[in-house]
C-alpha cells in the first residue's frame, strides 16, 4: 500500500468529503445551552496566533459590513487550517443578501428603496431570496451579523470565493446606490463559476438550545479571557461585537499572548490600519466586557455585547493560485488569471473595488475551471499584472505566484530569484508550466 | 453449446459520479485520467449481449488502470439495471500499474450472474488527502466483462 496519508492538524477524517453526517454530529458535540465554554487543553499554550492562516486583509471601505468581514476572516482561517490552500472567501454574495433583507432599514435607505421600488416588480425580494439552486431563503428577523445566517444561506447554499465574482467596474453604471455611496461593495451578480463552487464552502449548523434542533446559527462563546483562550487554542477565532451609543463594530479575535496579557484581532479597515490591519485587546478588556472611554483605540467607551464563533464544513481541496504583491496601494494593480489557450474570456480577479486603505495583497483564488491540473505545455497558468498608477506611482513587487492543489505546490519559475519588481503602467505576464 | 465472449469499452467512456473544478479530468487516446483528492465513484457502462433473445451470464470483469500517488481502488460494484449484482468484487484495495493486460490485480471472476439490461461497473477510488508528493490521480484505460451466452 502507499504510505499513509498525512492529516492536517485540524481535520477530521471527513475533511475531504462533502456533507458527511459525522460533521453534523461534531457540530452537536460543540454546542450546549447558552454560551459554550470550549474545554481548555490540558496544557494551554502560552500563546496562539492564527493570523498566519489569514492571507487576505479586508477593507470595508467605510461602508459597513464589519459583521460579515469579521465572519469571513474567521472562516478563512478555519478553512486554511482544515484544508490548506483554500481560496479566499468573497463577501459579495453575503452583502448582497444582507442588503436584500433590510425591510427594517429606514425609508431613506437608498439600497432598501432600490430593492423595493426599482427592481421592476420583482416583488419576491420582499419575502426572501432565491438562490440559483432553486432554494428559497425566507426573510426572517435577523440582527446585524446574523441576517445571512438566519436564512441558512451560508449553510444550505454556501459561499463564493474571491476571483469568481464580477469585479466592480464590470457592473452597470446605474447599479443601485449603496450605503455611503459604495455600491460596488454591496451589490453582486451570480456567476457560473461562483455558483458551481459555493457548495464547497458551507457553514455547519449548530444546535438551538431551546428546541434542540439543528439551526443556522452562530455559536456563542462565553465572554471571558479563559474561554477565549480555550477556543483559540482549538483553532477557533472569535468574532466580538463592541457597542457604544450610535456606534458598533465587529472584529475577529485571532490569537492571544499570555505574557503580554493581550488578544490580537483582525480588523476590516485595511492593512494600513493598526499593525498591518491587526490590533489588540487586553485580557482585562475582555473580562470586564468594557473598554475605558479614555482608551486611545476606536473602541473607547464600548461594551462587549456578543462573542461568537462558527462551525465550518471542511472544504475539499481545489486547484488555486496563490498571489502576493507589495505596493503602496494595492488598488493600483490589476490582475487577470487564465489558462493558456483558453477559449474563455480572461478572468479579472483584482481589484474587487477601489480606494482601499491597503498596501499589499495576499490572495488565494481558484484557477479557471477550464484549467486542467497539473500545468503542462499548452495548458499553462498565466497571471497578467498591470499597475495602473491610478492612486500612487510607486510600483511594487510580485512576491508570490504559485499554483497549489492541496499540498501540491508549483511555484512560478520567474520568481525563483526573488520578488519581481514592476513599474507604474507596466504590464507583465507570469507563467506556471 | 455455451460460448464465451468478452466485451471491452475504452476508458474514455468512464463517468465520474461528480464533476467539478475540484477534479482534473483529461481524455486521451489511452482513456481518461483524473486528478483530485478524497473519494470518488467512477462508472463504466458495459455493453451486455442478448443472443437470440437469451440472456448472457456475467462470469468475469476487468478494469485496466494505473494509480498515481496515494490513490487506491477500494471497491468495485456491479449493477444490472436496478439490480445489484455484487456489492464488492474486491477483497482488498488495489493500486499500481495494471493498465496493459489482464492480471490478478485487475480481473476478477464473479457470478455467474444472468444479465438483463446492461452491466454498470462502479469503481470506488480513494485518492487520499493532500500530500506534498504531488496530486494523486488515476488513469482508467479500459473496462471489460466476460459473458457466457447459452
Amino acid at each position: 500500500m502507499p504510505a499513509g496519508p498525512r492529516m492536517p492538524e485540524f481535520a477530521t477524517e471527513a475533511a475531504y468529503e462533502f456533507d458527511r453526517p459525522e460533521l453534523e454530529r461534531v457540530a452537536n458535540a460543540f454546542t450546549a445551552a447558552g454560551h459554550h465554554v470550549f474545554p481548555m487543553p490540558a496544557a494551554p499554550p502560552p500563546s496562539v496566533d492564527l493570523a498566519p492562516h489569514l492571507r487576505y486583509i479586508r477593507d470595508q471601505n467605510q461602508a459597513g459590513g464589519c459583521f460579515l468581514y469579521s465572519l469571513l476572516a474567521m472562516w478563512d482561517i478555519m478553512n486554511d487550517i482544515a484544508c490548506p490552500n483554500s481560496p479566499t472567501l468573497s463577501s459579495r454574495i453575503g452583502l448582497l443578501f444582507h442588503s436584500r433583507c433590510r425591510p427594517q432599514a429606514p425609508a431613506s435607505d437608498p439600497l432598501r428603496n432600490w430593492w423595493l421600488n426599482e427592481s421592476n416588480g420583482k416583488r419576491w425580494y420582499q419575502d426572501g431570496i432565491f438562490t440559483p439552486d432553486g432554494r428559497f431563503h425566507p426573510l426572517t428577523v435577523g440582527g446585524w451579523g446574523e441576517a445571512v445566517l438566519e436564512e441558512g444561506f451560508y449553510q444550505h447554499f454556501g459561499n463564493t470565493t474571491e476571483g469568481t465574482e464580477i469585479t466592480a467596474r464590470e457592473y452597470p453604471v446605474d447599479w443601485p446606490i449603496g450605503p455611503t455611496d459604495k455600491p460596488w461593495l454591496w451589490s453582486s451578480l451570480w456567476t457560473e463559476e461562483g455558483v458551481n463552487e459555493a457548495s464547497n464552502y458551507r457553514l455547519g449548523l449548530t444546535r438551538d438550545p431551546s428546541t434542540g434542533s439543528m439551526e443556522p446559527k452562530l455559536l456563542p462563546v462565553e465572554v471571558s479571557s479563559q474561554s477565549f483562550m480555550s477556543a483559540l487554542a482549538q483553532g477557533r477565532p472569535i468574532r466580538v461585537a463592541w457597542n457604544r451609543t450610535n456606534w458598533g463594530h465587529f472584529v475577529a479575535i485571532v490569537g492571544y499572548h499570555q505574557t503580554s496579557g493581550t488578544f490580537s484581532y483582525v480588523n476590516s479597515w485595511g492593512d494600513k490600519w493598526g499593525s498591518g490591519g491587526f490590533g489588540t485587546f487586553s485580557f482585562s478588556d475582555i473580562d470586564k466586557k468594557a473598554i475605558s472611554p479614555a482608551d486611545p483605540s476606536p473602541f473607547a467607551g464600548c461594551t462587549l455585547t456578543a462573542a461568537q464563533t462558527i462551525e465550518i464544513r471542511p472544504p475539499k481541496p481545489v486547484p488555486v493560485a496563490r498571489i502576493a504583491f507589495t505596493h503602496t496601494n494595492r488598488s493600483n494593480v490589476h490582475l487577470w488569471l487564465f489558462a493558456e489557450n483558453s477559449w474563455r474570456q480572461r478572468s479579472k480577479i483584482w481589484p474587487q473595488h477601489w480606494r482601499e486603505n491597503c498596501s499589499d495583497l495576499r490572495y488565494t483564488v481558484r484557477v479557471p475551471s477550464e484549467f486542467v491540473w497539473p500545468p503542462t505545455d499548452g495548458n499553462r497558468l498565466v497571471l497578467e499584472l498591470y499597475d495602473s498608477a491610478q492612486y500612487t506611482g510607486s510600483g511594487g513587487h510580485l512576491v508570490e505566484f504559485s499554483a497549489a492543489f492541496g499540498d501540491d505546490v508549483l511555484d512560478c519559475p520567474m520568481l525563483s530569484n526573488g520578488p519581481k519588481s514592476f513599474q507604474p503602467r507596466e504590464r507583465l505576464q507570469f507563467v506556471i508550466s | 453449446m455455451a460460448t464465451t465472449q468478452t466485451l471491452w469499452v475504452s476508458g474514455s467512456n468512464v463517468q465520474p459520479a461528480q464533476r467539478g473544478y475540484f477534479m482534473s479530468e483529461v481524455r486521451d487516446g489511452f482513456g481518461s485520467a483524473f486528478y483530485t483528492y478524497g473519494t470518488q465513484w467512477f462508472f463504466f457502462p458495459i455493453p451486455t449481449p442478448l443472443v437470440g433473445g437469451k440472456a448472457a451470464s456475467l462470469v468475469k470483469v476487468f478494469l485496466l488502470y494505473k494509480t498515481v500517488g496515494t490513490t487506491v481502488i477500494k471497491a468495485i460494484h456491479l449493477d444490472d439495471g436496478r439490480k445489484k449484482l455484487k456489492l464488492d468484487v474486491l477483497t482488498t484495495a488495489v493500486y499500481g500499474a495494471h493498465d496493459v493486460k489482464p492480471d490478478s490485480m485487475n480481473s476478477w471472476t464473479v457470478g455467474p450472474f444472468q444479465m438483463a439490461f446492461g452491466l454498470n461497473m462502479g469503481a470506488y477510488v480513494d485518492f487520499g488527502p493532500p500530500t506534498k508528493q504531488g496530486t494523486p490521480g488515476i488513469e482508467l484505460v479500459a473496462a471489460g466483462a466476460e459473458f457466457q451466452t447459452p
